[in-house]
């Protein structure tokens, strides 16, 4: 049905097919499975319904959304998913948006993905962020309570990003935080019902291929990083919910400026020999060596440029503990030490040193100074034989 | 003289005891042992393929982070918590001379050391060519090590031929590396609490001891109860030059490959004619428990089979430790003896000297 | 009663400014040793995994013990051979003997990594009886303790000493055990006359193991054999040296039976040299030896320094006299050193790729620190305990 829709827009069946491998690789499924994929893009009653809500954030995430080619918003959003409620996207206004939120949430109770974008201010400061007179909290809940999955969408969603920087003065907090602390969800609600996707913005890629397994497999991707193996994350560890496949590696463990930094090559100052050779970034406070991400990878504007490929250093944005926390020219923290050794290979018939003159010298010399101040002694002693008399 | 009779069997009923502690206890497990016996079945090695492999280090890597970073890396000793010992050898952080520089966040590979039980080296020929080694434990068939080893911290498996190492029995004394003849196990030397580190086929961390297992049609091993067991650096490797299973298998899968090269007319692995030995391992060092095979001479590759022989030290050390020792008979005899005849002179010398006072006593009086 | 003993105390001040220098180097040693003990025996060593062993097992243990050999062979002179007019050695050369065994089992408490774990030894099902070192450890831990009880009678003989102003309970006590121990020093003796030949030779068997990484200059199956007369060889000097220096360092008159004593040396030189050359012919190290490397010459420095002087025992009427003695004995001592130290050390080339050992600056100072515990308790043990010949007693002899 979506492959006959596509065709009369002008889309091939093989831009069709493009767009959902891409979005299958992502995933780092199996190629094969981009079949699956494909069937249930193509079953448009299954589209799963989407309600996006904003909060306090910059709409980046959108944006960086919008940029996507394969797929394209457009697709995304009439073609893959059923889009319910968008503010940024949708045409209406006003009361008659919110009536279609509230229709969207009860007409799909229990069925939709809610993707939530910015962060939600707590306690008194609740006031400072008001849609149609409910508080961001609110209509948070109320949109939580009824959704099959929760998605936090870039790093303000997740962890509070810039908005939560100290002194953070509207207390605003992640959805995490929100989760845990006001809805009492448990361990067991968080791994089910719930999927953080950090970033600023986060890769579109990572956002879609999330929503495509859901609509998929009808279950959220495996969750948690993959090296090294964190074993007991704390509940409230937005770490935890993270797609395993977009973020379970370092930054730094694909980076293409990676040899540089295993020999200790690198970047001392912008513009210097070195960045104009795309030497390692490290000195210049990349923080890619503490960042989960799969930037690296993929890449933005379909892959064709991030910003570590760009000679900007990464600011870790995906880490709610470095991104605005750290000093942005400090050096990170090596999360994961030592993946590979250095780039010199040690080799056979090595020439270690023999035993250098001076060495020989003192043991000569030491030898020598016994026998002579023995010698010496001797002579001090008597000479002759006592006992030829006896 | 009666009660000096009765004290001097006391005496030496005591101390023959005493003595015999001492020789016989460890001498009664001396045997001797056939060296031209086989190796065990189930001996399990690793095979190196020195042209299949291109160096990319992933193994050591691999071993590293299983062997090393996860188990060692939060074991500080209550004196190196406080702060004045920095515990900077244990993030992994090591360049040059193993001192620390944030310049350099990678491990520096000079040769084994205690954070590594592998390591590749490279050999470039003389016509520029690379060729690269896998240096690790040979896991011999009578290993210098073990049998150097003196609280048995270090043994041999009887079933499997994995030469393994137990900290808690280990004292330190660095024999085992004097004693082995491919200078594989190391020390750390810079932490208080130090250990050796050799290969123990990751059986101390992700393979533990099992038979269960399948020979694939690489000849590697898989085992049937979990199929990620084996050893880190053959899962890891992604050109299959070394991999893990049966010795007997991967014996007759390194002569195949050099039987098909022949065959093919490439002849491209090296054939030590002179010593009859064309898969290392075969021979050297009276067998080992791994498998090389490789383009160049091994003596070029840090193997000198020459000067290491066919025949394991171990043999002629424990042959002389058990010609002098055998259930303590020399030492003892030895001993009664000396104990017989000093007490001889010693009563002898007493009566003369009794004697003498006795006469200077006389004339004295006189 | 006091006239009549063999043996007496030493009467001179413990506190001289000789003490006190000693004591300095003693205290430098063991700063070092507790900084070893903190981080690490690479960081006060220049050991490295191509040479593991250095001066500390070299020196320490194998030259160390061999020179604490001076007990051993006197005992064996005097009771074995039943040659009593060296008795009254005895005691000086057990103290010493005492003080190196205890000082090398130390040391290697300095130099194990894992010290902690000794007592792994005393486990049956640890022990590996094929371990010549396994031997060495248990030998030397009982000789030790068989030394401390030959030394045993002379602190009796203190307690017993009526003169002095002490309790009489004390002196009975002493009197008692000093009568037992009389009674059992024939056990004792054989056993110290067995345990040093048990592991004199397994320090030498210990490099058989080592297969080609030791020079085929001193690699043989004979090095126990070698080991073991090497041991007598030093014993015997270090019997004349030690007689020497005390004579003159506590201004003591000459004892003259040490003169026929060092007359058996040469034969026994001449033993080790004929096995030596044997063991050199069979393994094919007279090419190293005739390269004139570093190696071949210490290798000849180890031949000359004990056949010379046992040419001039031989031949030469000097070696009879006080200075002919205390030359040949520490040219006797530093060549049959030289021999250990090359077996351990200079001998040994693990390959090309390990930089050549050479002690550090703190390892000699480690090593000089525990000597001079040596010197240091034989000095103040000499002054309050009945160790060296009575002069009264021996006055009326000569």
């Amino acid at each position: 049905m979506i492959e006959r829709s596509l065709l009369s827009a002008g889309i091939s069946r093989r831009d069709f097919m493009k767009t959902v491998s891409t979005a299958t690789a992502v995933m780092g499924l199996p190629i094969a499975m981009a079949e699956k994929v494909v069937a249930q893009a193509e079953n448009q009653d299954n589209r799963p319904p989407v309600i996006w809500l904003h909060f306090q954030e910059c709409t980046g995430c959108s944006e960086a959304l919008l940029r996507a080619n394969h797929p394209s918003i457009a697709e995304v959003v009439l073609d893959i998913i059923n889009l319910e409620y968008q503010e940024t996207l949708m045409a209406g206004s006003g009361d008659q948006a919110e009536e279609s939120l509230h229709n969207a949430i009860e007409k799909h109770a229990g069925k939709y993905i809610l993707v939530v974008e910015g962060s939600i201010p707590t306690a008194d400061m609740d006031v400072c962020c008001q849609i149609g007179g409910k508080t961001a909290l609110q209509s948070f809940k109320d949109a939580a309570e009824k959704a099959m999955v929760v998605v936090s969408l870039g790093a303000c969603a997740t962890t509070g990003g810039i908005v939560a920087i100290e002194p953070n003065p509207t207390k605003a907090k992640g959805l995490i935080d929100i989760l845990v602390d006001d809805m009492k969800w448990d361990k067991d609600a968080l791994d089910a019902k719930y999927i953080s996707i950090p970033g600023c913005p986060p890769n579109p890629y990572n956002v879609l291929s999330v929503i495509l397994y859901f609509a998929t497999f009808n279950k959220l991707p495996e969750k948690g990083p993959k090296i090294p193996p964190k074993k007991n994350l704390d509940i409230k560890d937005e770490m935890a919910h993270r797609p395993t496949f977009a973020y379970g590696r370092l930054i730094h463990e694909h980076c293409e400026r990676r040899p540089h930094f295993d020999a200790g090559r690198f970047v001392r100052e912008f513009g210097d020999e070195g960045h104009k050779n795309g030497w390692c970034l490290y000195h210049m406070g990349c923080k890619g060596p503490e960042t989960y991400a799969n930037c690296s990878i993929i890449h933005f504007n379909d892959g064709a440029a991030w910003p570590i490929g760009n000679g900007c250093p990464c600011i870790g944005c995906t880490e709610g503990n470095v991104l605005f926390k750290d000093s942005l020219f400090s050096l990170a923290k090596v999360a994961q030490p030592a993946v590979t050794p250095y780039a010199s290979v040690p080799e056979t018939e090595g020439k270690g040193k023999e035993s250098s003159a001076v060495q020989a010298a003192v043991v000569g010399g030491l030898i020598g100074a016994a026998i002579g101040a023995g010698a010496m002694y001797a002579g001090k002693l008597p000479k002759e034989p006592k006992d030829e008399n006896k | 003289m009666k009660t000096n009779r009765r004290d001097f069997l006391k005496a030496a009923a005591g101390t023959v005891a005493a003595a015999g502690a001492i020789t016989i206890t460890p001498s009664i497990a001396l045997a001797s042992e056939d060296e031209n016996a086989p190796f065990a079945k189930d001996t399990m090695v690793k095979f190196y393929d020195s042209t299949v492999c291109v160096g990319c280090q992933a193994c050591v890597v691999a071993c590293y982070k299983t062997n090393f970073m996860e188990r060692e890396q939060n074991l500080a000793t209550p004196l190196e918590e406080l702060n004045f010992i920095e515990r900077n050898d244990i993030i992994p952080v090591i360049a040059d001379e193993d001192k620390v520089s944030p310049d350099k966040p990678w491990i520096v590979v000079n040769g084994l050391d205690y954070r590594l039980r592998t390591i590749i080296k490279k050999h470039v020929d003389d016509e520029g060519k690379s060729h690269f080694i896998k240096q690790n434990c040979m896991h011999c068939k009578k290993p210098g090590c073990v049998s150097a080893c003196p609280v048995h911290a270090l043994e041999k498996d009887k079933d499997d031929g994995v030469v393994t190492y137990d900290p808690n029995r280990c004292i330190g004394c660095r024999y085992c590396q004097m004693a082995c003849p491919f200078n594989i196990p190391a020390f750390d030397w810079h932490r208080a609490n130090a250990k050796i580190t050799k290969c123990d086929m990751c059986r101390s961390t992700i393979n533990p001891k099992s038979n269960d297992f399948d020979i694939d049609a690489n000849g590697n091993a898989t085992y049937k109860d979990n199929p990620n067991k084996g050893t880190a650096c053959t899962k890891v490797c992604p050109t299959g030059a070394v991999l893990y299973g049966r010795r007997e298998d991967l014996l007759k899968l390194a002569h195949d490959r050099i039987k098909q090269s022949k065959e093919k007319g490439e002849n491209k692995y090296y054939e030590d004619t002179a010593r009859g030995e064309s898969v290392l391992g075969e021979k050297v060092y009276g067998g080992t428990g791994e498998l090389v095979i490789s383009a160049v001479d091994f003596r070029r590759l840090d193997f000198p089979v020459d000067k290491i022989g066919d025949r394991a030290t171990a043999y002629k050390s424990e042959n002389i430790q058990h010609t002098i020792y055998k259930y303590g008979i020399a030492p003892i005899a030895l001993f009664g003896t000396l104990a017989f005849v000093v007490n001889r002179n010693n009563k002898k010398h007493h009566e003369e000297e009794h004697k003498k006072e006795n006469q200077d006593h006389k004339n004295g009086e006189a | 009663m006091s006239s009549q003993r063999e043996y007496a105390i030493h009467r001179a001040p413990i506190l001289t400014p000789a003490f006190y220098g000693v004591l300095l180097v003693v205290l430098i040693g063991m700063g070092l040793v507790a900084y070893r003990y903190a981080v690490g025996v690479g960081a006060v060593s220049n050991l490295s995994n191509g040479y593991p062993w250095g001066i500390w097992l070299s020196y320490d243990v194998a030259t160390g013990s061999a020179i604490a050999c001076g007990g051993y062979v006197l005992a064996v002179t005097v009771y074995v051979l039943n040659n009593f007019k060296y008795h009254t050695m005895v005691r000086s050369a057990v103290l010493a003997s005492m003080f190196g065994y205890s000082l090398a089992g130390l040391s290697v408490m300095v130099d194990i990594g894992r010290y902690w774990n000794s007592y792994s030894f005393f486990v049956p099902s640890r022990m590996n009886p094929n371990s010549a070192l396994f031997e060495v450890a248990l030998c030397i831990m009982a000789y030790c303790v068989v030394l401390i009880l030959e030394y045993l009678p002379a602190v009796f003989e203190k307690f017993a000493d009526e003169d002095a102003n002490k309790s009489p309970k004390l002196v009975e006590f002493g009197k008692k055990w000093e009568k037992r121990f009389s009674k059992a020093l024939f056990v004792i003796v054989a056993i110290g006359a067995t345990l040093p030949t048990m592991h004199q030779s397994s320090l030498g068997t210990l490099y058989v193991l080592m297969g080609y990484k030791l020079d085929p200059m001193w690699q043989t199956g004979l090095l126990p054999l070698l080991f073991l007369s090497n041991a007598y060889i030093m014993g015997f000097a270090i019997a004349a040296f030690e007689t020497v220096l005390s004579t003159r360092l506590l201004k003591r008159p000459f004892e003259e039976e040490i003169v026929d004593l060092s007359k058996v040396i040469p034969f026994i030189v001449f033993f080790w040299l004929i096995v030596r050359v044997i063991a050199v012919t069979l393994n094919g190290g007279w090419s190293n030896a005739f390269a004139f490397t570093g190696r071949s010459i210490w290798f000849w420095l180890e031949i000359l320094l004990v056949l010379i002087p046992s040419l001039m025992i031989l031949f030469c009427r000097y070696a009879k006299s006080e200075s002919g003695i205390f030359l040949t004995g520490m040219l006797l001592l530093i060549g049959g050193g030289m021999y250990r130290i090359g077996v351990y050390n200079v001998g040994f080339n693990p390959g090309d790729e390990y930089h050549m050992y050479f002690p550090s600056l703190a390892e000699f100072l480690i090593t000089v620190g525990f000597v001079a515990i040596e010197i240091l308790g034989y000095m103040v043990l000499v002054k309050l305990t009945p160790v060296l010949p009575n002069l009264e007693k021996h006055g009326h002899k000569h």
